[in-house]
């Protein structure tokens, strides 16, 4: 009965929107609602066609940005810094500056035999040269070939004699194994030997 | 943006300019009158313009309109509430002003509609408005507030229950 009652009533309710409906739709109609909005909308039809991608999406373009920083300011410390084999070249040459006996002997490019007299010496500078090395924890590097590089930069013109790297046998002159190799006579015999054969290579000499 | 898409967009927007009479009706339901109705309906279209980028399925562009609609009448009613805090007197007329002679008159059966409209509780209210004022289907208000039909239901049922014991406290 309730539910009968309840739902005439709301048949008048209903008229009654509906009526108010009728007559607002009807000021609707006549009002200038078209030329209004496109007072609105207009100026900002011109701005929006030129909206950039940041500031429809700006959460994903920060990310980008960062990302393209992060990835330049990689890109400019490793073009940068000096590489590992720059610095052991560096430390090698303060070593070999302090070591005037050995630097005499590559300046005369002078090639020293175990039956030379100045073996001896060449035996010492290369030792002191060695274990000075080791104390400024250089990187397990190749003495060989960091001579050649000093060399190099002593005079640019024996880059040519880049063969002389590609010769090197990997692993043979690595400096924890030589100083190894120092301790036992007969290995240190044969280490000399090898490093006069790679300086005659580098000098040139056959 | 591409020109295509902008030509997309634009089309899109156009359909969505046939559903202004509706936008107006829902507008009307959340408003006091059809002044701010019509104010209201400008402002879900300036808001539609400028996020119509953001829809990426055209085909709902109805049920988005509507949401937007929806959104913007509650914001209307908020603000509304917070200039009324800030009023020192309200200059709204009491119970006692109005006669039961009065209570016939066309303009006073509207206010007391309106008022009990006002009071229902949010979400009563968007079904009812939706549903009598926008002549939305059960499916498409479903579908605008991300609920079932059966609550739709339920709730519209509620709403006009209660809108007609307000109006009944109001006359008697």
């Amino acid at each position: 009965m309730s539910e009968i009652r309840i739902q005439d009533d709301f048949a008048r309710v209903k008229k009654l929107i509906d009526k108010e409906k009728k007559q607002s739709l009807e000021l609707f109609r006549r009002s200038n609602f078209h030329s209004r909005l496109q007072k609105k909308i207009s100026p900002e039809s011109q701005k929006k066609r030129y909206f950039p991608f940041w500031q429809n999406y700006p959460v994903p373009a920060l990310v980008i940005l960062s990302l393209v920083i992060c990835v330049g300011v990689i890109t400019l410390v490793r073009v940068f810094s000096p590489s590992t084999n720059e610095k052991s070249v560096k430390i090698f040459e303060e070593v070999l500056s302090q070591a005037a006996a050995l630097q005499r002997i590559f300046n005369e490019e002078k090639v020293v035999s175990e039956s030379d007299s100045e073996f001896f010496n060449f035996e010492w500078a290369l030792k002191r040269v060695l274990f000075s090395l080791h104390r400024r924890n250089i990187p397990d590097e190749d003495v060989p070939f960091l001579v050649y590089k000093v060399l190099c930069s002593v005079d640019p013109a024996r880059e040519d004699t880049w063969i002389f790297q590609k010769k090197i046998d990997p692993g043979l002159f690595h400096l924890e194994k030589e100083l190894e190799c120092l301790r036992d006579q007969d290995c240190r015999h044969q280490f000399y030997s090898q490093i006069i054969e790679r300086l005659k290579e580098v000098y040139n000499v056959t | 943006m591409t020109d295509i898409k902008r030509t997309e967009q634009e089309k899109v927007f156009e359909e969505l300019m046939s559903y202004k009479e509706i936008i107006f009706q829902i507008c009307l339901g959340f408003s006091k009158n059809p002044w701010d109705a019509e104010d209201l309906t400008q402002d879900v279209y300036l808001k539609a313009f400028r996020n119509i980028h953001s829809l990426n399925d055209p085909s709902f562009s109805r049920e988005w309109l509507f949401k937007i609609a929806r959104n913007t009448c509650f914001d209307f009613g908020r603000k509304l509430r917070i200039r009324r805090i800030f009023q020192l007197k309200s200059k709204g007329e009491t119970k006692e002003d109005r006669t039961p002679e009065s209570l016939v008159a066309y303009g006073e059966q509207l206010q007391v509609l309106k008022k009990a409209v006002k009071q229902l509780p949010k979400k009563h209210k968007e079904v009812f408005v939706l549903r009598e004022y926008g002549n939305l289907s059960y499916q498409e208000i479903a579908a605008v507030l991300g609920i079932k039909n059966g609550t739709v239901m339920s709730r519209l049922k509620r709403a006009r229950q209660a809108v007609i014991n307000q109006i009944r406290e109001e006359i008697q």
